[in-house]
This record gives C-alpha cells, structure tokens and sequence, in this order.
C-alpha cells in the first residue's frame, strides 16, 4: 500500500458530521465590541419581530447574510419567473412547467471559487416545489436555471451547466443523489480529480487542456458517496462523442417558393422557401435579396415542420418563432426592418398574433411555415407583437408564446445605444 | 484579509471542512474540533496578512487550525491526545479495518498519521505542532505508516 493509497483509505473512512456554516465563521471574526455597543434584549427582540416569531439565532444568520447581491436575488426570480405582459394581455402559458416560488430567504451563496481571473460564485435558491434555481457569477460563468422537482434521473445523474466567456469555461453541477459526498471529474490520459459537494454542488473551472479542445478533455463526471462508492455518472459532459451535425439539401424539383414580401426602408425583399430531402425530411430556408441569412442555408431535419426546441428547457413545443432584424439606433426607424419565420406543426393550424395595444392578426401559413414583415406601426413601444398564440383544427388555443416585447434595442428606433444587435424577440 | 483572500477562504473552508474538522479532532478530540474549525477561520479572517496564493494560503490555514485545536486541547486539562481521534472520525460500520487500525495506533502516531496525511502539514510543522523534534515525527510517521500496512493488508480477504 502507497502513501497515496493510505491518504485515501484515511479520507474515505472520515465520518465527520457536516456542519459547515460560514456566515458562523464571520460572525466569530467581527470584533466583539460591536456587539456588546447593542443592547442584548433590543436585538433579540429587534430579531424576533422581524422574523414573525422565528428563532432569534437562526433569523439572526439570514439578515447578516449580504452574500447574495440584490442582481443575483432579480436574476433567480426572474429564472423561475419571466414577467408577464404589462398590457392586459392573457398571462404566459410557454411555460408550461409549474416551477412554483422562491422560498423567501432562501437565496444563498453555496460556492465561490478563485480563479486566476478573478471568483465565481454559485447562487442557489429553494422553490416551494422542492426544486431549485442556481445561477452562477464571474469569469466564464453567468447563467443559470431552475429545477422544477429537483428530483434525479438516471439519465441525467448531475444537473450541470457549461458556460463560457471571456476565454473562461466553468463547468458546474448538482449531484442530488441519496449520500452523494464528492464528484470525481475524469479527463482523458490524467488522473480523475476529486470535489468534495457543497450542499450537493460542485464548481470547476476547467482549465484550457482539460477543454473539449485541449489534450486532456474532461470524459465523464462520476458521483462518489464519502467510502468512494460510485453511485452515478454523467458521460461525455463536453460532447466529445456528440454526433455531428448532418446537412442536407433538398431535391431540386422539390423546391419551392412559398412566399416573397417586399422590406420596408428600402431593406429589399424576403423570402420563404421549402423543399423535401432524400431522406424524407422538409426542408426551410429563407433569403433576404437572395442571399441566405442563416447557416446552414437549407435546414432539413427532423424537427424541421414538425417541432421545435423551447429554451432554456429544450421541450418539443410546436411553433418555431424567429426574427430577422436590421436596426441602427443612430439612424432611428428611418433604418432598417424586422421581420418572423418559423413554422407551426400539428395541433397548431393557424397562428395569430397579439400586440401590445390589444389589436391582433392572423398570420398566413404556407404549408406549414410563415414570414411576416412587422410593419413601422408595430416597432414603438406599446403596439409591438407580445404575443404568440397557436389554434388547433377546432379553433381551440393550443399554444401560446410570450414575446418579450419590452426588451431593449428590438426594433428599429432612435436610440443611440442600439447598433445592430441581431437580437429578435422570443 | 482582502475580499479576494477572504473568498479564497471561504472557498478553502467549504471544499476542506471534513478534513480540517477529522484533523482537529485527531488533536482536540471530537467534541472541540467544529469550534477549533470555526475559530480557525475566523482568525484566518481577521487576519490582515494572509499569502496571496492558494497553496500558501491553505498552509497558513492548517497552522492555524492545528494551533488553534491545541489550544482548545490545553483549556481540558482532563483531556489528552489518548482520546483524540476516538471513534468520532472513524465509522467501524463502515471500514472496521481501518477503525481497528487506527485505533490499534498510539495516539502521537494517530496524531501524526492524520497531520502528516490529511493535513498536508511538513514534518517541521507538525514537529513545532506536537512539540517534539522533526526526526522523532520522522520515525513515528514511518512506524505509523508500517503499523496501518500490516493492519490493513493483514485484513484484506
């Protein structure tokens, strides 16, 4: 038996009672004087009132708890919680999920690792569902979600999130198996390292050869309970073994033009098109001046006309809402133009759009798909589209999308801020 | 200690606390070490020098989390290194080998054994540690060492 070996049989035979409590850490760090300056019976009951009878002690933790910035509390809110219109429209339904609500006090930093570019931070808040949203702060991370049930699946062992930026990739996860202690992250041609869970959560900035690009990629992340026992494992966590992307283009003879509509601002004129492939698949583009606006130019594939992905979840929904948009705030709505594309697959039938005003309209489907040209009148403020609503054979609703139609710089308009972002709502 | 530091510390607490804690029991005994901990850190925090860098930073905390751990062990004159260690970070359920091991060493080899191998202390700072020379920890950790092989290869089936 190695050293080596010996240093882990010790630490896999600990048994030390989890009791970390960091904000207990701070509190013994601050000088005492500041605490004998207050009244003893003035905080206790200070503490109580404002805790609606609460144990004083553990109140006491959550309102010296300045660890979650006021933008990360917003950002987990509105995680579980987009806004609703602000304009009497029907309330969102995309979200089909019942997330539930945050628990109140219960956003906490979990995690904070150092990193050459500076700390990232883990943020976690319990719903009243039993789930939770996470979100994640600093270099290479930014971003989060939430959990509806919070429940593990033998499919997806480690709820995780890879976020880049900046040159940083940050690889975090949720291991909520029973007795979960540490993860083992595993690379190719180097030995696995060890992360003891923090609350169930680990952080690692991956560092440039353990990348999908670098020699030593990341290959799979084991679940450890504390006696080493591998409990789960999430493959391929970098989809180094993802199947490539398959494109093909349409028959020739099956190509056709589905519709052609004319730009505003002199933008040109846009058009639809659809086409079958060899393998059975239809296919959709679409051109604006005759020149393809997105890569690949021909998209033939499984979901094209019959599904599409909605984010953050990655559920089937089956309207496809895009926008192709051109806009220089500095040139105001002289500039530019916006446009939708997409398709809509069984149950839905026909679409309708709502506004912000109350006014709505149809859109025409061409066998299934559908360009339409946002007119001047609907880029102000308060008369954008809002709303996306689906009906099925029987005029009955069947899906219904929130378009956020507040969001900054979507539509042509002066304001020197917004260049051409490429941004669209949906 | 700077807001960077004091991250780093808060990141060295959650990532290692079993450790620090097994380690402060191994010299305060069981029911010191989350206190020893606690105020290891605290002074690790109100410190106003600290190493910049993590490694560096990790060995100063360890200092501090021994040195704390002995002081608690010096305010229970009734206690001794004899029931450090104990059954409290050992689960006999779970590895009875190695619960009997350990528990078959002297309790300074115990000591040694978990600074020397958990706490990733020098064989210098564990001697300044226990108060005893840099060769005595030398030869106590090889005779631990050679104790716990023969244990454990010993009950291997």
């Amino acid at each position: 038996m190695t050293d080596d070996q010996l240093a882990i049989c010790l630490d896999a035979a600990l048994v030390v009672e989890d009791r970390r409590d960091w904000l207990d850490v701070q509190r013994r760090a601050r000088p005492r004087r500041r605490w004998l300056t207050r009244p003893p019976g003035l905080l206790a009951a200070a503490l109580v009132v404002a805790g609606g009878g609460s144990l004083a002690l553990g109140l006491g933790a959550k309102l010296l708890d300045k660890d979650v910035p006021p933008k990360v509390r917003s950002q987990l809110q509105h995680a579980l919680d987009p806004p609703e219109p602000a304009d009497g429209a029907p309330p969102w339904v995309g979200q089909m999920e019942h997330l539930g609500k945050i628990v109140k006090g219960s956003e906490h930093r979990v995690l904070r690792v150092q990193t050459p570019k500076g700390p990232i931070s883990l943020y976690v808040a319990r719903t009243t569902r039993g789930g939770y949203c996470v979100m994640t702060q600093g270099p290479g991370a930014g971003g989060g979600g939430c959990n509806s049930t919070g429940k593990v699946f033998p499919r997806y062992p480690i709820d995780y999130g890879l976020m880049a930026s900046r040159g940083s990739q940050v690889l975090d996860g949720h291991a909520g198996q029973k007795g979960a202690y540490a993860v083992s992250i595993r690379f190719r041609g180097l030995p696995a390292k060890r992360i003891v869970l923090t609350e169930g959560w680990f952080l690692y900035p991956i560092p440039r050869a353990r990348r999908a690009a670098g020699k030593h990629p990341i290959v799979a992340v084991d679940v450890l309970s504390q006696s080493g026992h591998r409990l789960a494992t999430l493959h391929d966590p970098l989809g180094l073994n993802r199947p490539k992307p398959h494109f093909t283009t349409p028959i020739p003879s099956s190509v056709r033009l589905l519709s052609s509509q004319e730009l505003p601002n002199d933008g040109g004129t846009v058009t639809l098109w659809d086409g079958r492939d060899r393998e059975g698949h239809r296919c959709f583009r679409h051109l604006r001046n005759g020149k393809s606006q997105q890569s690949p130019v021909w998209e033939c594939r499984a979901e094209t006309n019959r599904y599409w992905f909605a984010p953050p979840t990655g559920r089937h929904i089956p309207v496809r809402w895009e926008m192709g948009l051109r806009n220089d705030g500095r040139k105001g709505a002289e500039f530019g133009h916006a446009y939708a594309y997409g398709w809509a697959a069984p149950p839905v039938v026909s679409l309708k759009l709502r506004f912000q005003d109350g006014s709505q309209r149809a859109i025409p489907l061409h066998d299934g798909d559908y360009l339409y040209v946002v007119p001047k009148a609907n880029w102000p403020a308060g008369h954008r589209p809002s709303i996306l609503l689906g009906y099925d054979a029987n005029g009955r609703q069947v899906f219904r999308q929130f378009l956020y139609p507040r969001q900054h710089c979507i539509y042509p308009g002066h304001d020197p801020l917004c260049k051409n972002l490429g941004m669209g709502t949906g | 200690v700077t807001g960077e530091s004091a991250a780093a510390l808060e990141a060295l607490y959650r990532e290692r606390y079993p450790r620090f804690v097994a380690t402060a029991a191994a010299i305060a005994g069981p029911e010191q070490a989350h206190d020893a901990v606690q105020d290891a850190f605290a002074r690790a925090l109100r410190a106003r020098r600290a190493p910049a860098d993590a490694d560096g930073l990790e060995r100063y905390v360890w200092r501090i989390v021994a040195n704390t751990a002995k002081d608690a062990l010096k305010r229970r004159p009734e206690a001794s290194l004899d029931e450090a260690l104990a059954l409290h970070a050992i689960d006999q359920a779970r590895d009875p080998a190695i619960a009997e091991a350990l528990r078959g060493l002297p309790p300074r080899r115990r000591a040694v054994v978990f600074l020397f191998h958990l706490a990733d202390l020098s064989l210098a700072e564990i001697a300044e540690l226990l108060g005893i020379s840099q060769g005595t920890v030398s030869a106590t950790l090889a005779q631990a060492r050679e104790a716990l092989r023969q244990a454990l290869e010993g009950a291997t089936p």
